[in-house]
Formats: C-alpha cells, structure tokens, sequence
C-alpha cells in the first residue's frame, strides 16, 4: 500500500513536471515534431506550418501584427520584425508544393545534374572549368555562401523575362505615395537555360550569362531613359559592360560598374539590389551563416495582385497608407547568407535570404535581403513579393510563380519605394533582336 | 503692340486647360489601348544680364534689352502602338512667343524665322512672327527581325560627346530662339528632317568570330528635305550676325531635292565598344560666294555683287571609342573624331566672298566617373570631364567670317576646348543641382550653374546661369557670345 502510494505520488510528480514542461517551455515538446530544414530540403519529411511551427498559437489565415510578431519573429527577417513592429500586417498564408512553383524542366534539369557543380572562381562549372553550368540549381544543399548565391544566380528558374508594366512607388514616412516612376525590363539568360530552347547556352555566347535591358516609360521628362547591360559568366573574369540612353540629349554613353551602387531614379532602391541582389559577385565575401525555416512571400495569393492589364489590382489592402501592402506569407526553407564587400560601397553588410531548393520560386530565388550601412547599422529591409501562381502559356504541365514587386524600406528615414512588377517569365525573347543598343533608341523619345 | 499681345493670345490656354482636365496621375493620356498621349505645358523667362547685342546696335536698337526670352510652350506627343512591329510618333508645338512684347527695347523681329522663306519640309501651320504652330516630328517605325527602320520627320542622332558636336551633326539646329543655351543642349533645337533610317543588329557570330559582339550596321538617307541652321533674325536678343553690306545681292542656293546620306558600322570588342561613320552632308550654315560687278564702277546697292549663299557639300569620316575601367578607377573613357577632306571657309585673301576648303579634324576625348561626394543615401555625381580640339590644315590661307580678312576672323590651326560638367541629384532625385563649363583655351569660357526642382509626377521648376565671356571674340567663339549673359527660369508641368 505504501509502495503503491509512492508510485501514484511519482506518476503524479511527472505529470506535473511535464504538464509545467510544457507550458514554460514549448519549444521542448515541439522540437520533437518538427522536421529538419534538411529532411524537408531532402523530401524526407513534409514542411511544417506556421501553426506546427508555433505550436498553434499562429495558424493559416491569421494576421500578425505588432502585438502579436512575438510569435513569429524567429522565422522573420531582421528588418521584417522591424516593420510589423512599425505597422505592417502579415497573412498567414498557404504554400504550395514544390513541383508548383516552377517549370519541371528546371526541377529535371536539377535532380539530372545534381552533384556535377563545381565551383571555381565565383562560378559554377559542369565537373569541370569551361563547362558552362548546363542549368538547375547547382548546389541543392549549399556549403558556404557562395554556393548558396550561385545557387540564386545561376539557378534562376527563368531563361528569359519581360516584365512591364513596372510602377515604382515613392513613399514618403507618411505613406502618401508622392510620386511614380514607370519602368520596363527584359532579361535574357544566354546560359543555364532549361525551359526555353537553345538549352544550355545560347551559341556565341559562351562568356555571357545574361542580358538585360531597363528603360524608364514615364513621366514624360524620363520617357526613354535606359540601360543595356552585359552579365559575364564568371564576373571575376570579365565585369559587366554597361551602356545608359539619355533621351533629353538623344545619345548613348557608356556607363561603369558603380552604377550597381547607385540608386534607381532617386527612389531607394540601388541597382545592386534589385531582385535582391545584383552586384557582381567578385566584390563581395559571402558566409553561410545557417538555414532555417522562413517567412516568404506566398507563391499564390486567394486575391488577384494585378488586374487583366498588368496593373496593381484595387483588391490589393495597404497598411498606414501606402506603406505596407498586406500580403499572405508562408513557410520555407532558406539559407540565410551574410555578404560583406570586398570593394569600397556604400553598404557595409547585407544578410541575404536565399530560398532552398526545391522551395525556390520561378520569380526569384531570393526571399528578402537586410542592409546595412558602413557603421553596420540596419539601413533597408529589401522584400520580394510573389503572389502569382500561373501557367505557362496556360500549359498546366508549366507551373510557374512571377514576381509581383518589392518593397524596399529605409528603416532609417522611414520612406520607401515599393515596385510591382508585372513579371512574365519565360516569354520567348532573343538576345540579339529583343536587347541591344537599338531597343534603347527606339524605346526613347 | 503690348495691347495686341495681351488680347489676342488668350485663346491659347484654352487647349493646355483642356488637356490639364483630364490628366492623370500618371503623367501619361492613354486615349485607347494603342493611342496615348504626353506632353508638356512650359513658360520660360530669361532675363538679360549682359551688354547690349552689338550686332543689334548695328541695325538700330537703341537701349539694352531686359528680356531675352519669354516664350510658352504646349507640346503634345502622340504616340501609336498597336503592336511590337509598327509604331508610329509626332510631337506637336504650339509656342507663343512674348519677348518683343514684353520689352520695349526691343526692335520688332521675327521670333520663329526659317532659314528662307517655306525652305524645307517644316510642318507649320503658322507664318506668324510670335506664335508657331508645328508638327515638329513625325514618323512610324516598323522593327522586322532584326531590322529596324524608322522614315519620317526625325531626329538622327550619332555620336556621344557633350557640349560638342562632332558625330551629332546629321540634323541642323534652330539658334533662333534660345541659341544653344537650353539645358538639354540640342534636343529642343535640332530640326526634324525627312529621313529613312534603318538598323540591322548582326546575330551574335559563333567560332571564330564570337569575341565581336552587338555588331550592327546603320544608315540614313535625306532624299531631299535639306534645311540649313536657323539664325536668329536680326533684331533678335540673340542675333549672331551684323547686317550684310548692301553692296551684296545674295541669292539663296536651294538645296531641296539634293540627297544626304550616311551609313555607320557598331559593336564591341571585350570592353572596347565603338563605331565607325561615313556621312555624305551639306553644310548647315551658309557660305557666300560673290562673282563680279555686274556694271563698271565702285559697288554700291545700286551695282552689287551678286552672290549666292551656298551649302557645300562635304564628306565626314568618323569614329567613335569607349571603354570602361573598372573598380577602383571606375571611370569611362569615350573619344569621338571626325575629319573632313572638305570643311568649308572662306578664302583669306579673296577680295570678295570665295569658298575655300580645308581639311580639318575634329575629336574629343572624355572621361566620366560617377562618385559618392555626399553621404548615401543622396545619389552618386556624375562627374564628366572633355577635352575637344580641332585641327584645320593651311589655316593661314583660311577665314571664318566673308568680311575682310583680319584677326577678326582669321582661323586658328589648333583650337582646344576643355568642358567639365557636373550633376548632382537629391532628395530623391527631387532636386537637381548641375554645372556646365566650357573653356576655350585662348580666353573664352562658359558657365552655365543649374538648379532644379521636381514636384510629384508633374511640376519641374528649374533655373540656370549663363555666364559667357573672355578675350577671345571672334565669331563662333565663346567670347563674342558675351551679349547674351542671362539668368533663365521655367516653370513645367508635363503630363
């Protein structure tokens, strides 16, 4: 009786202790559920939810705002918490399977030359030098943080992109947006091509990764304003050749590098980090410092971003003013790279959030990115939007998931540029017809 | 005059009023889904800050003028794209012109001169002395592949130097109204001509040809629309000319219907871009060419020399270079030539007007770097700097001017130049604070300081400096130029 009496004491004891356990510190009992980022990365186990991830305490359909981003902030980026704490709002939203969210070539092309990636110089190579990556992500599981950011370059799940209508909003602190600057951008990938034929590199251009034009449409007085620019394969190698058509003098110039550091048209966005992250790689050292389970941008929002035109659709709410579009997010799986640069720049680090395969969406591979100023204190946050889930051609074999804009946030003054991006990927286009000297004249007054 | 000018030009803002009530934020019509429209609305003042225009004091101005210029202006450009192969682009001009009805000192002149009565396929409406109504472009373009052609009223132009023209001499200008003081140097003073223009972009070569990129090959051909430089007419505050003796009866050679042509090749090799120019052009500016009395005696306006203003033809051989260094010189380097085995001037020693030629090499080198001068946020200044130089072989046996020979206008062998111009933007690019200057180096100079302001989509508010000045006097050189020192606004609103 007595021994029974002890028993029952005990049992009650660790009751108890677990009940008290499990209260005052969750993260215990879940750690148990939770599935590894590499067992996901690795097909081994599903991804988990905001809800598996907080426990419940945040579920799909929520929103999270400042009273609440406790919840979430470990799954935010640094200047993400900033901002709901300053007033934006999350959804939480649904994520998509992987095979929905880019072309299957692009996966086929991934699983086919898986293990093949070397890495020499600031580029990946097919088992050895000169042997253009053929396509795909060359590093499923990146060791360091430039594989991680090859695997955003030259894993791009595009081989061509035209994107207009562009609208770049000004924000100023007050959320009124004061002013819009139009854009248009077509981007040709001359290698690693997986959707559109030729596969693999483009003929001639064996040295050429890719080639882009951006022509401002309006106002009026920048009406033609563009750039031609040339990506090399291996930036270390050969750096970019730029050229800017300047419609109030008629004339083409020739541009340098540092135009990358510049920002677009006054607004807060530099070249540099458009998409992300657009410097050449050989200015920057980059480390993985780990990869974890994120807030990213939904692939497929339950309401239209942008109406039959390509304009930004009424549906779309905004939070204080014009500020903060309140957007769906889900969970998935990134690297979380730091890039410190080696030249002379304004920045003084970024911490690059790098989607993992096969997470990665058609539009970008990038989820967001902080930057930070000389004295390495938080300058911007950068945030990709999605949104868009479509099929190529309405071919429901090509699932695909576009850009739909950035928001680029100067945490410092408290304006901001905001870009939607009717983003049409794989558009069949042609590096010598669709980007040259030519189109900047002829898009110019 | 001031009456007539404050009654009867009222009507013009009906249409700016017009338009302005159905803008859109935007700053873009859009009539209909391949029809849109933009534009501006404009009024410039210049305010005169220099000497009276000799060459006005020559024909009777008696006090110096207050005001340079006061003009309005409501462009429209109206473009039509149904689809990626064909467009089609016109920019229409109604421009009131109020300077000679603002300022009392002023002798009556012609505000929108030709360069000879109808001359050249103007589009205008008007024949009015202080309000113009044209179509100053229009043409379609219709891309092919490759091949792009562009035929109409257009602006060709070639060449990437600042503050210079060397390659960018296709189309004549218009000094009439502002000389060549605007801040966007010739964009609003070259003067449209009929052209068929076409473009071909070579397909990237493979093998042993890959390492030349973007190659493409380019022509032009005026059929006939060939219009000189438009001067300013006498009495204008800008009149570049005194009154042509009377002793010459000059007749206009009418180059229409005569043919110019060009054709250029362009690409790139590795970080080397450049092209390589060919233009077959008649000079912009007049040259007189006087033959004999026609009667026995002294030449008076009752027996003068009966001379024709001709165009000489001339061939022009250019190139063009750039090349980019990288981080940490970042700085781009572009040079620009062209030489003409035929460059007319006048013969230095002829007793009358008699063209002669002289074989002349015009270039340019520059060197452009943008820099961070200010703390980031604020955007990187682009610093330009350029040095120009022109060569004339046998310039002693050469003058610039018909008048007698003298230091007036005798022609240097050498002549260099050096230009630097800054820009600078700010607040988001709301603000733009820039600088040009040019400086000749035998005494003559150039400033023109610019500030300008941008409000939302729509208001540009910018003023400018023009200070002009040095020994060096003789025509066509800075210093002679000193008459026209001002300070000029505008105010925009663009949709």
């Amino acid at each position: 009786m007595k021994a029974t009496k002890i028993i029952k004491r005990w049992d009650l004891a660790v009751a108890l202790f677990a009940l008290i356990f499990s209260i005052f510190l969750p993260g215990a009992l879940q750690g148990a559920a939770i599935p590894s980022v590499e067992n996901v990365v690795a097909g081994k186990e599903p991804i988990p939810t905001i809800e598996d991830l907080t426990g419940g305490k945040v579920k799909i359909g929520d929103l999270v705002d400042k009273n609440n981003v406790e919840l979430v902030k470990e799954y935010l980026t640094v200047a993400m918490y900033e901002l709901v704490k300053r007033g934006m709002v999350l959804r939480m939203g649904t994520q998509l399977p992987p095979e929905q969210l880019n072309p299957p070539s692009f996966g086929a092309a991934t699983v086919r030359n898986r293990g093949k990636a070397v890495l020499i110089g600031n580029a990946p190579y097919y088992e050895k030098e000169g042997n253009i990556w053929p396509g795909g992500i060359p590093f499923p599981v990146a060791k360091n943080g430039l594989e991680a950011m090859c695997n955003y370059h030259y894993g791009r799940a595009w081989d061509s992109y035209h994107t207009a209508p562009i609208d770049l909003w000004y924000v100023n602190a007050k959320g009124e947006n004061y002013k819009t600057i139009g854009q248009e951008h077509i981007y040709v990938k001359c290698s690693g091509r997986t959707v559109l034929p030729p596969f693999g590199t483009i003929p001639g251009y064996d040295n050429v990764y890719l080639k882009r034009i951006s022509v401002a449409t309006y106002p009026r007085e920048i009406t033609g304003l563009g750039q031609f620019t040339v990506r090399y394969y291996d930036p270390g190698k050969d750096y970019d050749t730029g050229f800017v058509y300047l419609p109030a003098f008629k004339r083409t110039i020739r541009t340098s590098a540092t135009t990358w550091q510049d920002n677009i048209v006054g607004s807060d966005i530099t070249y540099g980090d458009g998409d992300g992250f657009q410097d050449p790689f050989n200015g920057w050292n980059f480390k993985l410092t780990g990869r974890k389970f994120m807030l990213v941008n939904e692939p497929k929002s339950p309401t239209p971003i942008f109406d039959e035109k390509g304009q930004l659709s009424k549906t779309v709410q905004f939070d204080q003013g014009k500020k903060y579009p309140r957007l769906g997010w889900v969970i998935a799986p990134v690297d979380v790279v730091e890039g410190i640069p080696k030249i002379k720049h304004i920045y003084g680090k970024k911490v690059v959030y790098v989607m993992m395969w096969p997470y990665v969406f058609t539009g970008s591979g990038i989820h967001a990115t902080d930057i930070y100023d000389r004295q390495m204190k938080l300058w911007k946050g950068y945030l990709q939007m999605f949104g868009r889930h479509e099929y190529l051609n309405g071919d429901r074999k090509m699932p695909q998931t576009p850009l739909s804009g950035a928001l680029t946030y100067d945490l410092q003054t408290g304006h901001s540029t905001l870009m939607w991006m009717h983003h049409m990927p794989n558009v069949k286009l042609d590096p010598d017809k669709d980007v040259n000297l030519g189109i900047l004249l002829k898009k110019g007054r | 005059m001031k009456a007539k000018f404050w009654l009867t030009k009222k009507w013009l803002l009906v249409l700016p009023i017009l338009f302005l009530g159905v803008v859109e934020a935007k700053a873009e019509i859009q009539l209909s889904d391949t029809f849109s429209v933009t534009g501006y609305l404009r009024h410039e003042l210049a305010v005169h800050t220099g000497k009276m225009n000799p060459n006005n004091t020559l024909i009777g101005q008696k006090d110096n003028n207050a005001i340079n210029l006061s003009r309005t202006f409501f462009q429209t450009e109206w473009a039509y794209n149904p689809n990626a192969t064909f467009n089609v682009f016109s920019k229409v001009k109604v421009i009131s012109d109020q300077t000679q009805g603002l300022d009392n000192n002023l002798n009556d002149y012609n505000a929108f001169p030709l360069a000879t009565p109808r001359y050249g396929g103007y589009l205008r409406a008007t024949n009015d002395r202080e309000f113009d109504v044209e179509m100053s472009e229009l043409y379609a373009d219709l891309t092919l592949g490759n091949l792009w052609f562009r035929v109409g009223k257009q602006q060709i132009v070639w060449g990437e130097m600042i503050s210079a023209r060397i390659l960018d001499v296709i189309n004549p200008l218009d000094w009439s109204w502002h000389f060549q003081l605007e801040p966007e140097e010739f964009e609003n003073i070259r003067l449209a001509q009929w052209a068929l223009r076409g473009r071909y972009n070579v397909e990237q070569a493979t093998g042993a040809f890959e390492w030349l990129r973007d190659l493409y090959v380019e022509g032009f051909v005026n059929p006939g629309d060939i219009s000189p430089t438009i001067f300013p007419a006498p009495g204008s505050p800008f009149n570049l000319k005194p009154p042509t003796p009377p002793i010459f009866r000059i007749r206009e050679e009418d180059r229409q219907g005569d043919t110019e042509y060009g054709f250029r090749v362009g690409g790139r090799v590795g970080q080397f871009a450049g092209t390589l120019n060919y233009l077959s052009l008649y000079s912009d500016g007049g040259f007189l060419e006087s033959g004999p009395l026609l009667a026995p005696g002294p030449p008076s306006p009752a027996n003068p020399f009966p001379t024709v203003n001709k165009y000489p033809k001339t061939e022009l051989y250019g190139a063009s270079l750039n090349y980019n260094f990288p981080n940490p010189i970042d700085v781009t380097v572009t040079y620009e030539g062209v030489y003409s085995p035929d460059e007319p001037y006048y013969e230095a020693l002829a007793p009358t007007p008699r063209i002669s030629t002289g074989k002349t090499l015009k270039h340019a080198i520059r060197f452009d770097r943008k820099t961070f001068v200010f703390p980031t946020p604020i955007s990187a200044m682009m610093i330009q700097f350029q040095y120009s130089q022109t060569l004339v072989s046998n310039s002693e046996k050469l003058k610039s001017t018909p008048s007698p020979f003298s230091a007036a206008n005798n022609i240097d062998s050498t002549q260099n130049t050096f230009a630097l111009v800054l820009s600078q933007d700010l607040w988001h690019n709301d603000i733009n604070l820039s600088l040009t200057s040019l400086y000749d180096l035998d005494g003559a100079s150039m400033l023109r300081p610019g500030f300008k302001l941008k409000r939302g989509n729509h208001w540009i508010f910018d003023i400018y400096g023009v200070i002009l000045g040095g020994s060096e006097a003789r025509p066509g050189r800075l210093g002679s130029l000193n008459f026209a020192d001002e300070v000029f606004g505008r105010i925009t609103y663009q949709f």
